[in-house]
């Protein structure tokens, strides 16, 4: 019997970008790889995952293969040496690899911890293999589980929510005093990196305008261009101090552009409304004193370096409940996952039975023909309650070994009794199969023969 | 009897605010006894509605009526994101308000027969000051989300209600408490002339209840002629209902509504 599900990969936890990079797969490749895996018979279901951290196969492998086997084609496949390669390949099987997978998929191993790009390249995988016939009832369960636990670990925890990019601990700082940003207008001094990246996370969060100002006009244009914004001289930045309500200064002038005195005045023209002052320059454009002026709110680089700070903190206490959350729901999908090929190998071996009894009825068909129909009918119901009374005590022993998860003893119960390979885990046993089924304890253990 | 049950109620409201921010007590005591607080709450004054000739004539309902309304708002602002601080500022502003009820005094004497325009006029200018603890916590909260933010404490960032949010609410509660007072205080006139055909005489309720009208009518009037906005309302918002509560408590402790007490 096969390992119900094993998870084959690198990343960057176990490989370097040099040996990632040679296993990854070429854009429009992985159908062909997919395709290959199942026509060699080394998996029956597969996904393939490839991000820029991480490529991982998920397989459910054929007869006679397991984890092992898989590593060493994805590594010859990609012409890579399977010595030399394996140890940078982890490899997960059953319960083992469904907690992978969920992990993966909740972005509990991602390199930035919750970062959310993960589930969408868990979904586009999937389907991409289901649309190609590549998965089966297996991976169909488990990816879809595994997409569900993901949606949980961002409703339950604040995994997902905590700020740790400068870029996102800008815009948290902008929400803190603003509430939303859609409506509202920004304007950025300088074409710092710092100032660029914070300009781009608030016009990714619904910041409706953004004027750009710079020493060099042309090359304000040119930042300008890049966020469709609109460029203006430096020397009239101080107009759009009264209008915009998010100030960033990311120059390399090294003095102060923006005093307490000029944001006194503005403020009060403004009326006190909210003005957010961001500055990322070092050495600093904007006065600290600002701090004292109402209605104005300054902070600096490392302002919203202590919110990433911060949000890293709490994404790891987050990552904690997270697990919990994975552990549990992992335990499901292998109790589910077990179960099912259980099921399967008990169909196999009851199959196998009755297949044995028809061929017997079928060779002595000519002495039954000269009997009765009734006698037949009696005949019949004798061979079947047979089978079930033989197959009740393996049966019986089967479920005691899959709850005891003795897989070697299970493996070699089915391939006494078996065909020889187990079904495949989704094929439903023949009804009647199942030592519970209240039609064996009525006709196999009391019943009439 | 009506008393006993706003004490039991008075202890759920307090354990979620005594408990530990992550002991279990909390969070069992946020789910089940804060609702059960509220309902013995609504039990305690419906019990003492009846047993007073006069509703809405003592204190301990005009008080407990007011806390009750302080909680109800707690749960409808609450349901926002970000506002779990709020949430806690509420509680302890209705735990105060339902303590000074509990322990208030009763009026003696049996009153005349309640009209519409009685429990109207009551009505209203309870609700007006509901509406000021309100804007007297959404104003406090301003304060300490301004106050961290201007220090460099940004450890809670985007877990507290941003700014300019609170600005908004603290102006609408404020509108909303004015409105009510205002149609209360006219409610108060007319009952007047109805039953004794001359305007109420203005005894120590009247004068607190008209200086917190003009003072909320004042920050309306700052706010909408000359813009202001942000500390100076909510400075604003905090002054005036500490003010009222000091003044008020001291006063109606003494006299009672409208010299109703003890």
């Amino acid at each position: 019997m096969s390992r119900a599900l094993v998870a084959v990969g690198l990343s960057h936890h176990t490989a370097p970008v040099d040996v990632r990079e040679k296993l990854a797969p070429q854009p429009g490749a992985v159908l062909g790889l997919l395709t290959e895996l199942q026509d060699l018979g080394i998996g029956r279901e597969a996904v393939l995952l490839s991000t820029c951290n991480r490529v991982e196969l998920y397989a459910v492998p054929g007869p006679g293969h397991d984890a092992e086997a898989v590593a060493r084609w994805l590594a010859e496949r990609h012409g890579l040496s399977a010595r030399r390669t394996l140890p940078y390949l982890y490899q997960h099987r059953d319960d083992a690899a469904i907690r992978h997978l969920f992990r993966v998929t909740s972005s509990l191993d991602s390199m930035v911890l919750g970062e959310p790009q993960i589930v969408g390249q868990v979904r586009d995988a999937y389907k991409l293999a289901r649309e190609h016939r590549a998965t089966g009832p297996v991976m169909h369960r488990i990816m879809d589980h595994a997409l569900l636990v993901a949606k949980r670990v961002r409703s339950e925890t604040r995994i997902a929510l905590e700020t740790v990019s400068i870029g996102r601990a800008g815009v948290e700082l902008a929400r803190q005093v603003l509430g939303g940003l859609e409506g509202r207008a920004a304007l950025l001094i300088g074409a710092g990196e710092h100032g660029r990246v914070v300009a781009r996370s608030l016009l990714d969060y619904g910041l409706t305008e953004l004027a750009v100002a710079n020493r060099t006009f042309s090359r304000g244009a040119e930042v300008a261009r890049e966020f469709g914004a609109a460029a203006v001289p430096l020397d009239e930045a101080g107009r759009y101090l009264e209008r915009v309500d998010i100030v960033l200064t990311s120059t390399s002038a090294g003095r102060i552009l923006l005093d307490r005195a000029q944001l006194s005045q503005v403020s009060r023209r403004r009326r006190f409304r909210s003005l957010v002052l961001i500055d990322l320059a070092v050495p600093r454009n904007i006065d600290p004193a600002i701090d004292q002026v109402d209605g104005c709110y300054r902070f600096d680089i490392d302002d919203l370096r202590q919110v990433a700070e911060t949000g890293k903190a709490a994404r790891l206490e987050a990552a904690r409940d997270a697990e919990r959350i994975v552990d549990e729901e992992a335990e499901r999908a292998w109790q589910w996952l077990a179960n099912a090929e259980l099921n399967a190998s008990i169909g196999a071996m009851a199959r196998h039975a009755e297949q044995i009894r028809r061929d017997e009825l079928a060779r002595a068909a000519a002495v039954l023909e000269q009997l009765d129909p009734d006698a037949r009918a009696r005949v019949e119901a004798m061979t079947k309650a047979i089978v079930k009374k033989i197959l009740h005590a393996p049966i019986r022993t089967a479920r005691t070994l899959a709850a005891d998860g003795d897989r070697h003893g299970l493996d070699v119960l089915v391939g006494a009794l078996g065909p020889g390979d187990a079904a495949p885990a989704s094929e439903p046993p023949p009804e009647g199969a199942h030592d519970d089924d209240p039609r064996l304890d009525a006709d196999g253990e009391d019943g009439a023969a | 009897m009506d008393r006993a049950l706003l004490l039991v109620a008075l202890a759920c409201y307090l354990a979620p605010l005594l408990s530990r921010d992550d002991g279990r007590l909390r969070v069992l005591a946020a789910r089940w006894w804060v609702p059960a607080g509220i309902l013995l709450h609504v039990q305690g004054l419906a019990l003492a509605f009846i047993l007073d000739s006069v509703p809405l004539r003592s204190m301990t309902e005009g008080l407990g009526l007011t806390a009750l309304t302080v909680m109800l708002a707690r749960e409808w602002f609450g349901r926002r994101p970000r506002m779990g601080l709020l949430r806690r500022i509420l509680l302890a502003l209705a735990s105060v308000l339902l303590g000074l009820a509990a322990v208030a005094p009763s009026p003696e004497g049996a009153g005349a027969p309640p009209s519409i325009f009685f429990l109207l006029h009551i009505g209203l200018v309870l609700t007006g000051f509901a509406a000021f603890a309100l804007t007297f916590s959404m104003s406090a909260l301003f304060l300490v989300v301004r106050r961290r933010l201007k220090s460099k404490d940004l450890s809670e960032i985007g877990r507290l209600p941003s700014l300019d949010t609170l600005d908004v609410l603290v102006i609408r509660t404020m509108a909303f408490g004015f409105a009510c007072l205002t149609a209360g205080i006219a409610g108060g006139l007319a009952l007047g002339l109805i039953t004794e055909g001359k305007p109420p005489a203005l005894d120590f309720t009247t004068i607190v209840t008209t200086l917190l009208w003009l003072w909320y009518a004042a920050g309306l009037v700052a706010r909408v002629a000359a813009g202001w906005r942000g500390r100076l309302v909510a400075v604003f918002g905090v002054g005036g209902f500490v003010a009222f509560m000091v003044v008020a408590g001291v006063g109606l402790a003494l006299s009672g509504w409208h010299g109703m007490g003890a």
